[in-house]
């Protein structure tokens, strides 16, 4: 039976310049780099602690949504939970990370709690989601835990 | 602090073509299917037990980084665990599921078979050799 994601891919243009966000600004781990020969080199980065994997595989994307800026992401990011939102923005902003999403530019209040959106130098599109504790009451009660 | 991942995009054109692969093809449940006004419709599924979702974003390459369907994937693919892979490639291969190679592949690191979603997605599953070793990690 299929159990589990274990890696997924994000499409890099420079996989150095890529390990260099991933590691120093974001603060994952570098979990494998090595090339067999003809092969790509396979690179992964991970956040401390998770068993899933980002592949930082070197290629070039442009996706369109058909969807007007103010649609954000368009729902074409990866999602990462956070314990400190506004923490997180200030630290990240003073490495120079990249906050235009859409129509987004700082943290968002919202009902279940406060959100912001991020890019890596290539595009890929980031959520930052630091639930209130009332999601993570409802969370715990009904979402599986990993 | 950045903590876990908690979802993943995989671009697709057509949300409910691929909807109908990921539950009744893979065998993962649907978690989330909803549309607030102006925005997208927001479609999420997972394997059955993990709490990572994979959200199926309805979206078209105008530059597309994956390559073509029966090509190696170059890295750029989702891997998933198994418990047995060659059990998974026949129900898979028996529900219509493409896959590069006519049997899953033995490698150093286990048995892996290869295939792609209805979009030309790169998708493998993975039995590791070490299996002990990938549970201790969880």
């Amino acid at each position: 039976m299929i159990q589990k994601l274990t890696h997924a891919p994000l499409v890099v243009s420079d996989q150095d310049e890529a390990l260099k966000f991933y590691t120093d600004i974001l603060g994952f781990e570098k979990r494998a780099d090595y090339q067999q020969p003809g092969k790509p080199r396979w690179l992964t980065v991970a956040p401390k602690g998770q068993d899933l994997e980002f592949i930082l595989v070197q290629g070039e994307f442009k996706i369109d949504s058909h969807l007007p800026p103010e649609a954000g992401t368009g729902g074409i990011h990866y999602a990462f939970t956070t314990d400190d939102c506004e923490g997180d923005y200030e630290r990240l902003k003073a490495r120079g990370v990249n906050f235009n999403v859409g129509t987004y530019t700082e943290p968002q209040k919202q009902s279940w709690g406060t959100s912001m959106y991020f890019k890596d130098p290539d595009g890929n599109q980031f959520a930052l989601i630091q639930p209130n504790t009332l999601s993570k009451v409802l969370t715990a009660a009904t979402g599986p835990t990993t | 602090m950045i903590g876990k991942a908690t979802h993943v995009p995989v671009v697709v054109r057509d949300q409910d073509n691929a909807l109908e692969f990921y539950t009744q093809a893979l065998g993962f449940e649907k978690r989330q299917d909803y549309q607030q006004p102006g925005r997208p419709r927001w479609l999420t599924v997972a394997p059955r037990g993990q709490e990572l979702e994979l959200i199926l974003v309805k979206g078209e390459y105008l530059v597309d980084p994956r390559v073509p369907r029966m090509a190696d994937s170059g890295g750029n693919h989702w891997v998933f665990l198994t418990s047995d892979c060659r059990k998974d490639f026949e129900t898979l291969k028996a529900r219509g599921v493409q896959f590069k190679d006519p049997e899953p592949v033995d490698a150093p690191y286990g048995i892996a078979a290869y295939f792609t979603d209805p979009d030309g997605n790169h998708l493998s599953m993975l039995q590791p050799a070490q299996k002990t070793a990938w549970k201790a990690e969880t």
